[in-house]
């Protein structure tokens, strides 16, 4: 082991003039990471013992960093040699006069990785150093440190197999002794209680006109042609979903589907106001799938009788919690149909994934959204990888309406955009 | 530019055509660039903002006439190769004091497949079926017959190359300290070519170098005409200097092999050359 490190960091840093930080040394030998650092202190030593400044390295200095003299301020400077001047900001209150400067700092702990030939003045301007070790090893001066992080992204790569679960404390990882793998497969996420804006579904179709106009002027996302509706039946929150997705239209090619059947949906609704319909229409236009009208033709009518009433409770419901709050987000509930919200409002994050319930005859059933990851191409060549939702139902009664729901909402989704008040999809649409 | 949590890219394509070859090589040429200029510190490394390109941080200058200065010459060079003159490129350090080039920074591009200029957008595939383009190339194609799949990550390659090209660096002989030092974009014809000299303003992106300012002879066309670019900025514009310094027979002093990228259609060499001016050795 003792003659292995000095051939291994002899072999790198001196003939192929690699850099080895002490956890890619750690990694490579399997040697707990103090050790690895101990490794690196000697190998640094002994070579340049040999031939002066054949070996660099780069330090890490954690204590606590010396208090400015002249301090104007009431905050701290951390500075950090090197490239990566990161200085806090002062923290200049006005109100707090200036002899409660001392009493108001708290301590901090500095970390600082410096190179050796700053290492001096890194020590100097710390009050207190609790630990000095090596961190990384080359055979000349780096003149751009954040190269180091270049190391850490080559040792995943050259060790893809390595569990940090197993060789965690081998390394001298800290681990929890509770935590364990999970097995099976990733379980749906739980209900979002962001609600994309979709058009209303068609099957809410009745309920959906005096809501509509109530939730019109509540909704803030722009785009119109996306009717918000507040109250959100069952049936709802799928196209809710598929509208999210649409926001991602442009990465996705199956998308364009989805939107179709919520397009075919709005055919059949007329509740829906003009413009999201002939949103729809357009977006129906547009696709040429005719998959979504084939698909879930009898869907539609089904559920809309049936789920109607519960719907029109819970859209009141709905709509009484969105008058109190003032944001448009409804709170998670799992039967609760949830407000869709602007997607361009909100800056694109993960689409939350809903999940419609509705218990009628008591019992629950409902789809829900999971998501589902889906790698695909842009348009630039770029391997994408795309959480989709997808319905799946989790009811034990009758199987949950289908994606007819997606569908409307999805079609829902991109006429907003097309709108171009959304902000957010003028960022996707360059694309 | 995605926003998902985790994009993940899987490694792109390799350039299928010669114009997707010249557009990746005067990208990486960009970042080379702003790269060297960093390492040897032409222009104050306070100016150079760390940035991240193929997934590896480097050094992009914050200067606006600087950045347009080497898109300008990026993009004349990626001209040049589509026309199939060049042979190769190089950026060449030289001191302001004494007008003397210091060092040379050169990319040899022989192996850059030729291609007509009609066919720019043909993929190689195409050009290798089609019987008349393999005619002019003679052996080569028959050698590239089954093409290895794609599994060479270029993305891999660039920044192999920039780390080594930064380990190259440190290995050279700093530059003097108490001189300020400018830098140039040359390209090397192939003899044969035509050299880029064009009739409107538009056109004239490059001016002939004078021998001396380039000291060193390409290793891959001893007869090729040095052109340096021309600049709008002053301080690099090299068309009105003094006589040119007394011929050195041979300027290298030293030169340092920095890699040798073969990514498909890619091929490319990269090297840097010290100038005896530079260690002050008399000139012969």
């Amino acid at each position: 082991m003792a003659v292995d490190y000095s051939r291994y960091l002899a072999e790198n840093v001196l003939n192929e003039h690699r850099t080895v930080t002490h956890r890619s040394l750690s990694r490579a030998l399997k040697v707990h990471t103090n050790l690895a650092k101990q490794m690196l202190y000697e190998f640094h030593r002994h070579e340049n013992a040999k031939k002066p400044q054949s070996v660099n390295a780069t330090y890490v200095i954690v204590g606590t960093p010396k208090l400015p003299e002249k301090s104007e301020t009431n905050g701290f400077h951390v500075k950090e040699d090197g490239d990566a001047i990161m200085q806090s900001s002062p923290y200049l209150s006005s109100s707090m006069p200036q002899q409660d400067a001392a009493q108001e700092q708290v301590s901090t702990t500095s970390i600082t990785l410096v190179r050796e030939e700053d290492l001096e003045d890194a020590k100097s301007t710390f009050q207190f150093i609790a630990s000095i070790h090596i961190y990384s090893l080359q055979p000349a001066v780096l003149p751009d440190l954040n190269v180091l992080t270049d190391v850490s992204r080559e040792l995943a790569l050259t060790f893809p197999n390595d569990d940090p679960l197993e060789c965690g404390s081998q390394w001298g990882m800290i681990l929890n002794k509770n935590v364990k793998r999970r097995t099976g497969v990733r379980p749906a996420a739980p209900p979002a209680a962001q609600l994309p804006k979709t058009s209303s579904s068609t099957t809410t179709a009745p309920v959906k006109p005096p809501f509509q106009k109530e939730a019109a002027p509540e909704t803030t996302i722009p785009a119109s042609k996306t009717t918000s509706q507040p109250s959100k039946a069952t049936e709802k929150t799928a196209p809710v979903k598929r509208e999210k997705s649409n926001l991602f239209t442009s990465f996705a090619k199956a998308k364009p589907r989805e939107k179709k059947e919520v397009s075919a949906t709005p055919a059949i609704s007329n509740t829906e106001s003009a413009e999201p319909s002939g949103g729809e229409d357009v977006v129906l236009d547009d696709a040429s799938e005719e998959e979504a009208e084939q698909l879930f033709p009898d869907t539609d009518k089904r559920a809309s009788p049936t789920d109607r009433e519960t719907r029109k409770e819970r859209e009141e419901k709905l709509r009484q919690m969105m008058e109190d709050d003032d944001d448009e987000e409804m709170p998670d509930a799992a039967e609760t149909p949830r407000e869709p919200t602007p997607p361009i409002e909100q800056p694109p994050k993960e689409p939350e994934l809903k999940e419609q319930a509705s218990v009628q005859g008591g019992r629950r059933r409902g789809r829900r959204q999971v998501m589902k990851k889906k790698t695909m191409k842009d348009e630039e060549g770029y391997l994408v990888t795309v959480e989709e939702p997808v319905w799946e139902s989790f009811s034990e009664s009758e199987a949950p309406p289908p994606k007819k729901k997606p569908a409307v909402s999805a079609p829902k989704g991109k006429p907003p955009a097309k709108a171009g008040q959304g902000s957010i999809m003028s960022f996707f649409s360059k694309k | 530019m995605t926003t998902f949590s985790a994009p993940v890219t899987e490694p792109k394509p390799l350039p299928s055509n010669q114009s997707a070859l010249a557009a990746s090589f005067t990208d990486f040429l960009t970042v080379s660039i702003h790269q060297i200029l960093f390492l040897r510190s032409v222009y104050p490394r306070a100016t150079f903002l760390p940035v991240r390109a193929y997934n590896y941080p480097v050094r992009q200058s914050r200067h606006p006439k600087v950045c347009d200065y080497i898109n300008d010459a990026a993009i004349a060079v990626g001209t040049e190769i589509l026309k199939g003159t060049i042979t190769a490129v190089s950026i060449i350090i030289s001191s302001l004091r004494t007008n003397q080039p210091l060092e040379r920074y050169a990319f040899d591009l022989s192996g850059f497949p030729r291609v007509p200029v009609g066919e720019i957008n043909a993929t190689f595939e195409e050009r290798k079926d089609d019987p008349s383009s393999s005619s002019k190339l003679g052996v080569n194609v028959s050698e590239r017959g089954s093409a290895p799949p794609q599994t060479i990550d270029l993305e891999a390659q660039f920044r192999a190359c920039l780390a080594r090209l930064a380990s190259a660096c440190a290995r050279l002989t700093p530059l003097p300290r108490d001189d300020e030092f400018s830098f140039t974009v040359c390209i090397e014809v192939r003899e044969d070519a035509l050299p880029p000299a064009g009739t409107t303003k538009e056109e004239q992106t490059w001016i002939v170098a004078e021998p001396g300012k380039v000291h060193l002879r390409s290793c891959t066309a001893p007869y090729s005409v040095s052109k340096a670019k021309s600049a709008d900025d002053p301080q690099q514009q090299h068309q009105h200097l003094p006589p040119p310094p007394p011929k050195v027979s041979n300027g290298r002093a030293k030169t340092v092999p920095v890699r040798r990228v073969e990514a498909g259609e890619l091929r490319l060499e990269l090297w840097v050359e010290e100038a005896r001016q530079k260690f002050n050795e008399p000139v012969d």
